[in-house]
């Protein structure tokens, strides 16, 4: 079993101070980055194999190479903590828990790309870890591991904390940058990419708060060390989120290649009730859906790819017998239409008209027709659009259509196995007012 | 500017300031200035917009556009506690539903309904981020409550309401 | 300069040059809703995605940087399903109101459905309601249902008037257009965003219920309304059936010119053609012990050649107008010099309208031809108006001859009482009826700018061309006509049977059209020789 590396003193009360942090050699692997060029800080972090904990899973030390070096323009490093996608929390526990390895990586970051200032973007509904991340900041900074001169150095980042109010697609790149000039939080088009033209139109580069959590430990183990503890092209250790119906959900920090049927029979403590498993989510609901025999699968992207699904956040959401699929497809898809920003077309129409068919089939008003038509509107918005929310709504309802069909039939018909069976007019609800974004 | 323009704006100049105070350019500060209205007054009325207008030199749509879009501004005046119950998948997974149902039940209104004391707003929002707590509550912008059973959903909101009474 | 190949063919192109520009090159259109060659790219319609090689994804081409070497593919499959698919979500939620929308016929929604062979829809289920039929400011009726939020009006009203007064709200399915609460879409140029808007979201009150399009025919002409002469296009409805009333001219758009107007126009230009079909001056008329009893032309041309050929010149006074075209004014010019050999002549009359511009496309001046009648000689001073006005107080004044103005606006009820009381003999020629025709002794009706061919010379030194759309109404002829007949009556026939080879006859003789054709002229104006008229 490796040796943990994010949450390996979460079990301390006070482990969020900056106390704490010190007293476990905090801010050292600090000292060691900015000893070096940001050149070799990047090596280091290539050769760790880290790969972008957000979800997209893009090698984070290539994603810094793109920074051009000759703009003229400065440099911003943005802290994506905007942790939105349903069945992810491994965020808002280490701002909670260890916001001082947050912060600790995203200096070291901030000095590989040659950024001199920083903004935190935390979700606006995450009160407590924002006033967490908010006193470490001022932490950090009077005892000078942020401000004007970092350990003497000609380093020095400006950290502004900056609040979102609730808006999923802030999470996108893009959009998050959006919101931080103070607007809606609207994707923009690429390219230009946030790395040549980002936030104010500047070289940016924006990475997820457990990215930058393992920085600290790249450069204390060193990268090699580092992405031994994973599995080829997946580097080190990566936070799992485990939800549903499991006896112990939380987040565990496990290897990558780890396999998915462990993580859900150890750790999470197995389906609850002994219940038979129906299927998991693997990686956040943007992410195929795995009936139980596929879940022998190792958790690192190239396996899952394979199976036609994602690594995506990590986040596993587990269903058993008792899961009725047309409503979890049906919950999926409500999350969609609630959280397109609007702007292009095929998602702002799509995923609308997608959640009211499956409120349709869920409520049995569905038509045979329904099935093809959703298959062939998820395919319509896919690829064609700003940012990859449509994508995201469908990837995962076509793949319970398409591999749990048998109970949309039976939902046609009238009937639900899983005994689950809403009345029309709850089905019928369209309770999107409920829940704000939008008049 | 009418008189409700001018007098939020007065009111809560020294607040807007703290709030843009870390953005060099003053447009970007227009999400943390509209955070303190909502805070504040509990809605985002069209004389707040004008007041953030004003202080901001932005012009009135790009605040009536931004207080539109994101879920956690209200541009209508609601409850005093805004109860929010999460719907996503896991929440709604582990019984989600029967917690609305409860509260519905309750307080007697229907889900985006505000009670006519004024004192709670039903919401139901997608995913908090508290899914290992499922079923999840957030109330206003406390810590996230869960696991939630309908039992403590009916206390929480009898606290609640009994805090009213007595605070 | 990258060379890229589209459909099969190459085109090299400047560095910038989107996929989209570089296709119209080609001669290829890419279907687009949210693209606009003056606005900035949105890139949100999704539908002029094409296929490029060695990419995986479709691009929008809107926002695709042309590239060398890159190999496009605008009807493949891929891109024409893409295409298709974006058009049936539009559809979606879409109200079908056709049958009421007075944008059915020049809807891109609708020509865009038809060419992709979309007749049926597959939503079912019932569509998202939004506010319609909005009052959003005084032209401009608004409708969230019909909108398929492609921005151009608000991109519009942000980078063009900068006015900013619409905005999308909300978020998703949800969004709507609209004004904020207690604003109003109320700025000069209003009624740009109802071209603007591909679909019938946005849509003009004076238009409303008024017309189908395909009923209007279109003439290319120039708004009379200011020096600056904005290129318009005069849509005019003569069916017997399908047309509100009377009513002749339907609406004004404005026509793409680079040099003049782009493919803007203000709201006072856009909607002042009104007095085309109303209020007019039916017949010539000859006011008798106090009533006006109706003439016809060779009664009125005999009154007028016995009125002017009995006065003394020098007391006679002629109030030209710059609201005349040049053919207009030259044969004024022409039949003044040859047959009232000292009368006082003066083009300096005026506009009832306040001189404010906008350093837009709203000029101070707001006479459509000062240029012009200041390249025919004509005196256009404030002081030669003035010595006019004063000599008709005084008494000075035999006989008056006013082109087109009412004195009452222009020089306030006092001063306009003094005149007409103590001129002499008043003649008018006018289209519309006005507290001047009534005073008139002998009342002349003439042809309105969409009545008639003929040119202006614009502020910035450009002669354009007036185009015919409907003929004159009731009996009235255009100004050239008048002063054809006149010079004939008094000896000096004019050969020139129309306004073209009136025209030409100035080419020969006017400095500042020297070398111009009324052909050439075409439908985007050419600019005058020398000098004439302000800089740009």
């Amino acid at each position: 079993m490796a040796e943990l590396l994010i949450t390996r003193h979460w079990g301390e009360p006070g482990s969020h101070t900056l106390a704490a942090y010190l007293a476990h050699g905090g801010y050292q692997a600090l000292r060691k980055a900015l000893s070096m060029t940001p050149e070799a800080v990047t090596e280091e972090v290539k050769k760790s194999v880290l790969r972008g904990r957000g979800g997209a899973r893009f090698p984070t030390g290539l994603k810094w190479t793109f920074v051009p070096r000759d703009s003229g323009k400065p440099v911003y490093l943005v802290v994506n903590a905007d942790e939105g996608e349903p069945g992810t929390f491994k965020d808002r526990h280490v701002m909670e828990r260890s916001p001082h390895m947050i912060l600790e990586g995203m200096a070291i970051a901030a000095h590989a790309i040659r950024a001199r200032e920083a903004f935190f973007y935390i979700r606006g509904e995450y009160a407590l870890p924002a006033e967490r991340v908010g006193r470490a900041i001022e932490e950090a900074e009077r005892a000078g591991y942020l401000g004007a001169s970092v350990f003497g150095s000609p380093f020095g980042l400006k950290t502004t904390l900056v609040r979102g109010a609730g808006a999923y697609i802030c999470g996108e790149e893009t959009g998050l940058l959006s919101s931080v000039e103070g607007g809606k939080g609207h994707p923009k088009l690429k390219p230009p990419f946030p790395a040549v033209s980002g936030l104010y139109g500047c070289p940016t580069i924006v990475n997820n708060v457990e990215t930058l959590a393992c920085l600290p430990h790249i450069m204390t183990l060193g990268g090699e060390a580092f992405a031994a503890l994973g599995c080829p092209r997946n580097g080190g250790l990566s936070l799992f989120c485990v939800s549903g119906h499991v006896n112990n959900p939380g987040v565990f920090e496990l290897p990558l290649g780890t396999r998915l049927r462990e993580i859900i029979a150890g750790p999470a403590g197995g389906v609850r009730g002994g219940r038979r498993l129906k299927a998991v989510l693997p990686g956040g609901s943007s992410t195929a859906a795995l009936t139980a025999d596929e879940t022998d699968v190792s958790m690192d992207c190239e396996s899952l790819a394979a199976l036609g699904t994602m690594l995506g956040s990590a986040a596993i959401m587990v269903m058993d017998e008792t899961a009725c699929m047309v409503r979890a497809a049906r919950v999926l898809a409500d999350f969609y239409a609630h959280e397109s920003c609007g702007q292009c077309t095929p998602c702002r129409e799509g995923t609308d008209w997608i959640a009211r068919l499956l409120r349709s089939i869920e409520g049995g008003r569905g038509r045979p027709e329904d099935l093809d038509l959703i298959l062939d509107l998820c395919d319509n918005m896919s690829g064609k659009t700003v940012c990859v929310l449509a994508d995201g709504a469908a990837v995962p309802v076509s793949s319970i259509v398409r591999k749990f069909r048998g109970e949309f039939l039976e939902h046609l018909e009238g009937r639900c196995s899983a005994g689950r069976f809403p009345g029309a007019a709850e089905a019928a609800a369209g309770d999107f007012a409920a829940a704000g974004g939008g008049r | 500017m009418n008189p409700g323009r001018k007098e939020i704006l007065d009111r809560m100049r020294p607040a807007f300031e703290r709030a843009a105070a870390p953005y060099a350019r003053k447009p970007s500060a227009l999400v943390a200035v509209l955070h303190e209205v909502q805070a504040e007054l509990g809605f985002i009325s069209p004389e707040a917009e004008g007041a953030v207008a004003d202080f901001l030199g932005v012009g009135l749509n790009a605040v009536h556009e931004v207080a539109t879009f994101y879920t956690l501004f209200r541009v209508r005046p609601g409850g005093r506690h805004r109860l929010k119950v999460c719907r996503s998948l896991s929440c709604d997974l582990l019984g989600a539903r029967e917690l609305v149902e409860v509260a519905r039940a309750k307080l007697g209104i229907p889900e985006g309904g505000t009670t006519a004391d004024g004192l709670f707003s039903l919401e139901t929002v997608e995913c908090l981020g508290c899914c290992d707590k499922a079923p999840a509550v957030q109330v206003d912008l406390e810590p996230f409550r869960g696991p939630m059973t309908p039992d403590s959903m009916s206390g929480l909101i009898d606290r609640l309401a009994g805090e009213k009474r007595d605070g | 300069m990258p060379t890229l190949t589209i459909e099969g063919r190459e085109v090299t192109v400047p560095e910038g040059t989107s996929v989209l520009e570089a296709a119209r090159r080609l001669g290829i259109e890419i279907p687009t809703f949210c693209h606009h060659p003056a606005l900035s790219v949105a890139g949100n319609c999704r539908m002029c995605l094409v296929e490029v090689e060695k990419q995986p994804r479709l691009q929008a081409s809107c926002a695709l940087p042309a590239a060398e070497g890159m190999v496009v593919r605008v009807s493949s499959e891929k891109a024409v399903a893409a295409r298709r698919a974006a058009i049936e979500f539009m559809l979606a939620n879409h109200p079908l109101d056709c049958p009421i929308c007075d944008k059915a016929g020049e809807c891109l929604l609708q020509d865009n459905a038809m060419e992709h062979g979309l007749l049926r829809s597959r939503f079912r289920l019932a569509k998202t309601r939004k506010p319609k039929a909005v009052d959003a400011g005084p032209h401009v009726i608004l409708d969230a249902e019909r909108c398929i939020m492609c921005g151009r009006c608000v991109r519009f009203l942000d980078e063009v008037t900068k006015t900013r007064e619409l905005g999308i709200f909300g978020r998703g399915n949800r969004e709507e257009i609209g004004v904020p609460p207690g604003e109003r879409l109320d700025n000069p140029y209003s009624g740009n965003v109802a071209d603007l808007c591909p679909v019938g979201a946005l849509t003009l009150k004076e238009f409303r219920f008024q017309s189908r399009v395909w009923f209007l025919a279109k003439t290319d002409s120039v708004c009379p309304s200011c020096a600056r002469g904005c290129n318009v296009s005069i849509e005019t409805n003569t069916s017997p059936i399908n047309k509100t009333g009377n009513r002749r001219v339907y609406r004004l758009t404005p026509r793409f010119n680079e040099r003049v107007n782009g493919h803007w126009m203000c709201d006072e230009g856009r909607f002042g053609f009104r007095f085309v079909d109303e209020n007019r001056v039916p017949s010539p008329a000859v006011r008798e012990g106090g009533t006006p009893v109706p003439v016809s032309w060779d009664e009125a041309f005999a009154a007028l050649k016995g009125m002017l050929g009995s006065a003394d010149p020098r007391r006679v006074a002629v109030m030209l107008s710059r609201g005349s075209t040049l053919e207009d004014l030259f044969l004024a010019r022409e039949f003044a010099s040859a047959c009232l050999k000292g009368a006082r002549v003066t083009a300096g009359a005026p506009s009832d309208r306040p001189p404010v511009g906008d350093g837009f496309l709203v000029e101070p001046d707001k006479w459509p031809n000062t240029a012009g009648a200041r390249a025919l000689g004509l005196d256009c001073s404030e002081e030669g108006w003035g010595k006019a006005v004063d000599a008709a107080k005084r008494g000075g004044v035999e006989v008056l001859v006013i082109v087109g103005h009412d004195l009452f606006p222009v020089l306030g009820s006092g001063e306009a009482e003094s005149v007409l009381r103590r001129a002499g003999r008043i003649v008018v020629l006018a289209r519309n009826v006005s507290a001047t025709t009534a005073r008139a002794d002998l009342l002349l009706p003439v042809a309105a700018f969409a009545e008639r061919d003929g040119t202006y010379v614009n502020g910035l030194g450009r002669v354009q061309r007036l185009r015919r759309a409907v003929p004159p109404l009731g009996s009235a002829l255009p100004e050239w006509l008048v002063w054809k007949e006149m010079t004939g009556r008094f000896g000096f026939p004019w050969l020139a049977r129309s306004e073209a080879e009136v025209f030409a006859a100035m080419a020969r003789e006017v400095p500042a059209l020297e070398g111009l054709t009324w052909d050439g002229i075409g439908s985007e104006g050419v600019p005058v020789r020398g000098p004439a008229g302000r800089k740009p």
